[in-house]
C-alpha cells in the first residue's frame, strides 16, 4: 500500500507542477502576446512553479 | 532555433530511419478507414481475453486446473493488488472496470512484440485517449454521486488550512490538475511509452537488416544490433506490462480520491 | 536531417535533474530499508526534494518548446 501511495505522490506532484507551468505560463503567453511585451511569459512560469511548489508542500510536506 | 542538415536525396538511396509515419498503416479494404490494423487488432484482443477466461472460468473446480489457475492468478491479481488493496471495502464495484481494463491493456500492449503481430495497439494515440476519458469520467461520476456535484467541486477546488489569499493560486491549478492534466498524462504515459518502445525495435530491427546488406565489414557488425534488438524486446516485454498496470494502478488511486471524504 | 536545437539544450539539461532524482530516491529507499518506521519522516522530505529537482527539468522543458 504504501509503494502505491508513492507512486500516486509522484505522480501528483509530476501533475500539479506541469499545470502550474501550463496555468500561469500559458497566462502569462497570453499577456505577453496581447500587450506586445516579453516579461510576463517568465514570471508567470516563475508564478506557476513557486504556486505548484507550494501546492506540494500542503499536500505532501505539512505532517 | 531550427538546424537543417543537406539530406535531400537520402531517403531513395540509403538506409531510412523508421519514423512516425512508419505507424500510419494503410487500410486493408480501399477507402474503408476502419479496417486498418491497430482496430483489427483491438477487436481480436478482445477476442483473445473473452475466449482465455470463458474457457478458464467454465470448469471452476476446488482443486483448479492449469487454465484455471492462470485465469485466476490474473483476476485475483487485479482484485486484490490493485482493487481490495488501493480502494478499501467497496473495491468489488470496480474490480470488473479496473480487470477489463488491466487484460484489455496488457494484451494490446503484448501485441508489440509478439512474432508475426508486432504492433502495439497503444501507440496510436486514439486508444489511450478514449481509455483516459472512460477513467476521467469514472471516476468524476463517482465523485459527483457519492458528495454530490458542489461539494465535489468545493472539495477539489478549496483544500483546507491554507490563508484565503492562496486560493487564488492553488485554486486553478487543481482545477487544471483534476480536468486536464489527469486524464493527458494517463493517457499521453501509455501512447509514448509504446510508440517509443516500436520505434526503438524499429531502429534497432531495420538497422540491423540494412547493415547485412553491406560491405562485409558491415555484415560483421549486424549481428551485434540483432543482439539488442532481442534484449530490448525482452524489455519491451517488462515496459509493457508495466505500462498496464501504472494505468490501472492510477485508475484505482482516482477512484479512491473521489471517493475519500476528507477531499 | 532537420530539427531544433532546442531539443538537444533540454535533453542535456534533463541530465541534471535525473542524476539528482535518482540520488534522492537512492537516499530514501536507503534511509527506508534502514529504519523502516522512519518512512513518514523521509516520505516528505524525499518528495519536496523529488519535486525541487524535478522544477528544473520542467522549466528546461516548457523553455524548450516556448523560446
Amino acid at each position: 500500500m504504501s509503494a502505491k501511495n508513492d507512486e500516486n505522490a509522484f505522480w501528483t506532484i509530476f501533475g500539479y507542477m506541469l499545470s502550474g507551468l501550463l496555468i500561469w505560463g500559458g497566462i502569462g503567453y497570453g499577456l505577453d502576446w496581447w500587450l506586445d511585451t516579453d516579461f510576463f511569459l517568465l514570471g508567470g512560469l516563475l508564478l506557476g512553479m513557486g504556486s505548484a511548489l507550494y501546492l506540494i508542500w500542503l499536500r505532501f510536506g505539512r505532517e | 532555433m531550427r538546424v537543417y542538415a543537406a539530406t535531400e536525396g537520402v531517403k531513395d538511396e540509403g538506409f531510412n530511419p523508421p519514423d512516425a509515419g512508419d505507424f500510419n498503416l494503410p487500410p486493408f479494404i480501399d477507402g474503408n478507414s476502419f479496417a486498418t490494423k491497430p482496430i483489427l487488432l483491438a477487436f481480436f484482443s478482445v477476442l483473445i481475453i473473452s475466449v482465455f477466461f470463458i474457457l478458464a472460468a467454465r470448469k471452476s473446480a476446488v482443486v483448479p486446473s492449469k487454465l484455471q489457475f492462470a485465469g485466476e492468478s490474473i483476476y485475483g491479481f487485479v482484485r486484490n493488488d490493485l482493487g481490495r488493496d488501493v480502494i478499501g471495502h467497496e473495491f468489488m464495484r470496480f474490480a470488473p472496470y479496473l480487470f477489463t481494463l488491466f487484460t484489455f491493456i496488457l494484451v494490446n500492449n503484448v501485441f508489440g512484440i509478439v512474432p508475426f503481430i508486432q504492433f502495439p495497439t497503444m501507440s496510436r494515440v486514439s486508444f489511450p485517449y478514449v481509455l483516459a476519458a472512460i477513467t476521467f469520467f469514472v471516476f468524476h461520476y463517482i465523485g459527483v454521486r457519492r458528495h454530490g456535484l458542489i461539494a465535489y467541486l468545493k472539495g477539489i477546488m478549496f483544500i483546507p488550512g491554507v490563508p484565503k489569499p492562496a486560493y487564488i493560486l492553488i485554486t486553478p491549478l487543481e482545477l487544471a490538475t483534476y480536468f486536464i492534466v489527469r486524464p493527458m498524462t494517463l493517457s499521453l504515459r501509455l501512447f509514448a511509452n509504446m510508440f517509443a518502445g516500436h520505434l526503438l525495435l524499429l531502429v534497432f530491427i531495420l538497422g540491423g537488416e540494412h547493415l547485412l546488406q553491406g560491405v562485409i565489414g558491415l555484415k560483421l557488425v549486424s549481428p551485434f544490433s540483432f543482439v539488442v534488438a532481442i534484449a530490448l524486446t525482452f524489455f519491451e516485454f517488462m515496459v509493457q506490462c508495466l505500462q498496464a498496470y501504472i494505468f490501472t494502478l492510477l485508475t484505482a488511486l482516482y477512484i479512491t480520491g473521489a471517493l475519500a471524504d476528507e477531499h | 536531417m532537420e530539427g531544433t536545437l532546442n531539443l538537444v539544450g533540454f535533453g542535456l539539461a534533463a541530465i541534471g535533474p535525473g542524476i539528482a532524482t535518482g540520488l534522492i530516491f537512492a537516499a530514501y529507499i536507503n534511509g527506508v530499508a534502514r529504519q523502516p518506521e522512519a518512512r513518514n519522516v523521509l516520505q516528505p522530505i524525499a518528495f519536496l526534494g523529488f519535486a525541487l529537482a524535478e522544477a528544473l527539468a520542467l522549466f528546461g522543458l516548457v523553455l524548450a518548446f516556448v523560446l
